[in-house]
């Protein structure tokens, strides 16, 4: 991979323990701006960790981690505010950190709600909605506070079969029109080949293999990248 | 025998206790709220050793105690309240203490993805304080606070102790003007009867609506 010229993203040796158990040893890694990441690997292996350590979640014990530019993230269990109706949820942010007006938040709300296919449904509570409604109100959330950079974190992992489909539509759309630098963490293979220009293997808290989507999926070189695809692939 | 006549003709100077000890509770459960969640809050900063230690030092002491040391002790330090403040905040105090653990288990129960998600979005932490966290924390306990408000209620009559002219006082004044025993301690006790168990049917009612919520 040619190294970008000013990451927006850089880690440096970054090493992550729970107690005692290693999550991440000696983590490196650089994101172009505009650049859309997948990571992906067997479950264990570190891949949300990086997320959560990208947006200040939680410390990690040696490394440094740089991001020159505003973090969001949608998480596996979207995590809405079940107090606040769905544009509620979008606006919250915007008038409290950005101090936009309610009627900005409001029109800027209302719009992702058209980008995401929510027409309609500003007024319901997220107890109301379905599993894949709710994480496209997290994604609208999440981008109504215009972060140039986004985690997605195994968004679609929670969801019935029957619900990943419309999400995965809007994140596509989301990936191919706009310049926001992206950060996937997925075990939904082919969309993680469809929308990244980089795609990272990770296994026990280490790349194991990168580069693009491509050739790691088509020609993947190391022995584990092979038998965690193949495994995965038949399913 | 009981002298109804005489537990009717009592009953004015009662209720001017009544409105005593309502105004008590009432104020002291406002500081107890306002008290326990300052309590709450700060277990949860780098003041927790000091708000756990305050905690244990009011519940482990009996509620008198507290109220002698706040009445007898504060004027030897020049801090003077009237009784009834003294009395309010003594009772409001002691009960902060319970109510911290309410608040606490309730926020507890809030999913610590909600903080994430607070985080992820930029918010300071008395925004994800105060717009987040506690508005999904407290309804719950609206039931277990009602049960509070009750018993700080019935533990009123310890501010007779302080000087305060609430309730059983009244009933003491009487027994002095009237030398009757019965009637006037009956009295106080159905009075605290029929308010007790008429707030416990509405918090049912209120559990009821908060477990349809």
């Amino acid at each position: 991979m040619p190294v970008p010229e000013s990451p927006i993203i850089q880690c440096r040796g970054v090493t992550k323990f729970y107690g005692s158990k290693r999550i991440l040893e000696d983590f490196n890694l650089d994101v172009a701006p505009g650049e859309k990441v997948a990571i992906i690997g067997p479950s264990g292996s570190g891949k949300s960790t990086v997320l959560r350590l990208l947006m200040g979640l939680e410390p990690c014990q040696a490394g440094t981690i740089k991001i020159s530019a505003t973090v969001g993230m949608v998480f596996q269990h979207f995590n809405l505010f079940p107090h606040m109706t769905a544009i509620q949820n979008v606006m919250e942010a915007p008038m409290r950190v950005l101090k936009l007006s309610r009627e900005e938040a409001r029109q800027r709300a209302r719009s992702l709600f058209e980008k995401v296919g929510l027409e309609g449904r500003d007024e319901a509570y997220p107890a109301r909605l379905s599993g894949g409604e709710q994480q496209r109100v997290a994604i609208a959330r999440a981008l109504a506070m215009q972060p140039r950079v986004l985690l997605f974190d195994e968004v679609t992992s929670a969801l019935d079969p029957e619900l990943v489909g419309g999400v995965l539509t809007v994140l596509r759309k989301l990936a191919s029109e706009s310049g926001v630098t992206m950060l996937i963490v997925t075990h939904e293979m082919a969309f993680a080949r469809d929308v990244s220009d980089r795609v990272l293997f990770m296994e026990q808290g280490k790349i194991i293999e990168q580069g693009p989507p491509l050739l790691i999926f088509n020609t993947p070189q190391n022995e584990r990248t092979k038998t965690f695809l193949s495994q995965i692939l038949s399913k | 025998m009981f002298d109804t006549h005489l537990a009717i003709q009592i009953l004015p100077l009662l209720l001017q206790g009544l409105v005593v000890t309502v105004e008590a509770t009432v104020g002291g459960f406002i500081v107890a709220l306002l008290g326990g969640l300052l309590l709450a809050l700060a277990e949860r900063s780098r003041l927790h050793v000091a708000a756990r230690c305050i905690i244990e030092f009011l519940r482990n002491t009996p509620l008198l105690v507290q109220l002698y040391f706040f009445f007898y002790g504060l004027p030897l330090i020049q801090i003077r309240f009237s009784a009834m403040l003294t009395g309010v905040l003594g009772l409001g105090i002691y009960y902060s203490a319970y109510i911290a653990e309410v608040y606490r288990s309730g926020i507890d129960a809030v999913p610590k993805g909600q903080w994430e998600a607070a985080k992820s979005l930029g918010f300071s932490r008395s925004q994800a304080w105060f717009r987040i966290i506690l508005p999904q924390a407290i309804p719950p306990l609206i039931p277990v606070l009602g049960n509070y408000l009750i018993g700080m209620f019935k533990e009123t009559p310890l501010l007779a102790m302080i000087t305060i002219p609430e309730l059983l006082s009244a009933a003491r004044q009487v027994t002095g003007m009237t030398y009757r025993y019965t009637e006037p301690y009956t009295m106080v006790a159905l009075i605290f009867l029929a308010i007790s168990y008429l707030a416990s049917l509405l918090i049912r009612q209120l559990e009821r609506q908060v477990a349809r919520a």
